[in-house]
């Protein structure tokens, strides 16, 4: 079927290619504010968190709402939605401006291996 | 044996003349194992979040979630996320999560969905490790006694907002509430976000300062999900580091590692095996090497791999980023065409062009020194029905020199699966400007995709893979875990018994 309506479902490739490089319109990165209560969930230097001793030997460190890993979405270029769980806020606001979230284009899935026959 | 999960969802405490204790086994019978407990405690106020009385602003919301309410819809998708972790892990302790919706933040494009995490890390307890903190609903399954007290051992939240029926957050579509993984296009699938934020919440997320490198829980012990992080380029386990050397591991992908056995024994069970591009002739350039392979759905290596001749695409066309003109679609005919990477579109492209001119394959050339090339990307309302691979420069560079009498193979390896190194997954690693989600979840090199990768355009709906044995290497008692392959003998008589 795909070669009897090239015509056709290339003009739709087309539609779809120009649909990837039409980024939709995005929230600036420093207009993106997070409620007091994210701000603490984004901190993980420890500051929020308390430590009680129990007569057993125990030790409980309670997180006080920080500690969370938090999700955010964004609409793709191709109009789906893409999630990142991350745990900082800065790289939360990147992906919800539409920004890359990693530097680079080259796949790193193994490193080059060449084996005799 | 089969376990059964019990769930109880506590009433909003706003809400004291409603009885809302349901006790929910999902057609199997109450409890006789040690399967965990999930407690639901709503602790959202009336008329809102959980307990919010409108229906959905869309009708497409629903999917086949059986509430007729958003607070209902809500409750069932947070039930059936707790029944599945519930049905995988074993625990006599009740694990209690409080949850809430609540406006977050959202723009036209884009919305914080929600966040989990456990409450609190224990350590010191009857049945640890010495000098280890643990999340702390793990803390008490080990322990087998409750450690915290009244106090819950979870948490979840997430943005109501997304349902206000507003354009200007995540273009107005709202949360998919259905339970089947079918999230219609412009809405945002809720199960599958908190089935991994639960993940995290139970232990699938190191305790540290991403900022430093220290380790944050009581006394500064190291946590037992980093007890299975190893770097294999310093040569050092997550505790045995310094803070600068675990900080520097923080993004030393692909060389940090899950040395946990219960994962590494079933990557083969989840994860692909690696593109290969062998060479057979000519004889000077003979070889194996790896290869990437495109992320078409059926543009896969059939068992038997694709064997053919060669033709340089790339010197034959003007502009490889268009069809194939009608004068030269001859010359690709059951050929493997190779390109280099194209600047002007993706990769994907010249691969389709090529399928249609009736090539049996297509090799993409790294324009960069080093390193495979970026072939991913999908077509929308296309299928591409060859395989299209991408190798490195060298390889791409070896084979041109020899396009006439080359005759290559794109095929499996039968040794290296896709976001493993030497029989270890990889952990997600990568720079710092990934920070945030690097260690607490694996390589998005795995394939296919798994629960526990950072970003996702779909997230794996219901499926929690190699998560379940994470969890056994972190120290949960689980169900159904899937027995370890059984690796294929050879004896020495060539047999696959033992000479008699």
């Amino acid at each position: 079927m795909k070669r009897q309506h090239w015509i056709t479902l290339l003009a739709g490739l087309a539609s779809a290619l120009a649909l990837q490089a039409q980024e939709p319109p995005q929230e600036p990165r420093n207009e993106i504010r997070f409620d007091a209560a994210t701000e603490r969930a984004f901190d993980h230097t420890g500051k929020h968190q308390t430590v009680s001793h129990q007569p057993d030997g125990t030790t409980l460190t309670e997180f006080n709402g920080s500690f969370q890993n938090v999700t955010v979405a964004r609409i793709g270029a191709d109009g789906k939605v893409e999630t990142l769980c991350t745990t900082d806020q800065e790289a939360a606001r990147r992906f919800m401006a539409g920004e890359d979230v990693e530097p680079e284009k080259t796949t790193r899935l193994e490193s080059p291996v060449v084996r005799q026959p | 044996m089969k376990t059964a999960t019990a769930f109880t969802v506590r009433p909003s405490a706003t809400l004291p003349g409603i009885l809302m204790v349901l006790v929910l086994g999902l057609g199997h019978a109450p409890p006789a194992s040690a399967a965990a407990n999930f407690v639901l405690n709503n602790v959202d106020g009336p008329g809102e979040g959980f307990n919010d009385p409108a229906a959905p602003p869309h009708a497409n919301q629903k999917g086949n979630n059986p509430g007729n309410t958003l607070g209902q819809m809500r409750l069932n998708v947070l039930q059936a996320v707790a029944s599945q972790w519930g049905a995988t892990l074993n625990s006599s302790i009740t694990i209690t999560v409080n949850i809430q919706f609540d406006p977050l933040t959202c723009a036209a494009q884009s919305a914080q969905l929600g966040s989990a995490s456990a409450t609190a890390t224990a350590s010191g307890f009857a049945g640890s490790l010495a000098s280890t903190a643990y999340h702390i609903a793990l803390a008490e399954s080990i322990a087998g006694s409750n450690i915290n007290g009244s106090s819950a051992e979870m948490s979840a939240t997430f943005n109501s907002a997304l349902d206000t029926n507003n354009p200007a957050c995540m273009g107005g579509g709202g949360f998919y509430y259905g339970l089947d993984g079918n999230a219609p296009a412009g809405t945002t699938d809720l199960f599958p976000v908190v089935l991994h934020e639960f993940a995290h919440a139970l232990g699938f997320v190191p305790i540290y300062n991403p900022a430093t490198g220290a380790f944050t829980s009581g006394g500064g012990f190291p946590d037992v999900y980093s007890r299975n992080l190893l770097d294999v380029e310093a040569g050092k386990s997550w505790p045995q580091m310094n803070n600068a050397e675990r900080l520097a591991s923080s993004t030393n992908e692909p060389d940090l590692m899950w040395s946990g056995n219960a994962v590494n024994a079933r990557l083969e069970l989840f994860l692909d095996p690696v593109a290969e591009v062998k060479i057979n002739a000519p004889p000077g350039i003979v070889g194996t090497h790896t290869a990437v392979l495109g992320e078409e759905p059926l543009a896969v290596i059939p068992p038997a791999g694709v064997t053919a001749g060669m033709i340089d695409g790339t010197a034959l066309l003007a502009d490889p980023c268009v069809q194939v003109p009608p004068g030269q679609v001859g010359a690709f005919a059951g050929k493997i065409a190779l390109y280099d990477l194209p600047g002007g579109c993706p990769a994907f492209v010249p691969a389709f062009y090529a399928d249609i001119a009736g090539a049996a394959g297509v090799i993409v050339r790294n324009t960069a020194a080093s390193g495979l090339p970026d072939v991913s990307g999908v077509i929308n309302n296309q299928d591409i029905t060859i395989p299209y691979v991408g190798v490195t420069q060298a390889v791409g560079n070896s084979l041109r020199a020899n396009i006439g009498t080359a005759n290559v193979t794109l095929q499996d390896s039968a040794t290296l699966l896709n976001g493993v190194g030497n029989g270890q997954i990889r952990m997600y690693a990568p720079t710092a400007l990934a920070a945030g989600s690097s260690v607490a979840h694996w390589t998005r090199s795995a394939r296919p995709d798994l629960l526990m990768e950072p970003v996702k355009g779909i997230l794996p709906y219901n499926q929690i893979d190699l998560t379940r044995a994470a969890m056994v290497d972190i120290g949960w008692s689980v169900n159904g875990l899937e027995p370890e392959p059984v690796a294929e003998e050879i004896f020495e008589n060539g047999f696959e018994n033992p000479p008699p």
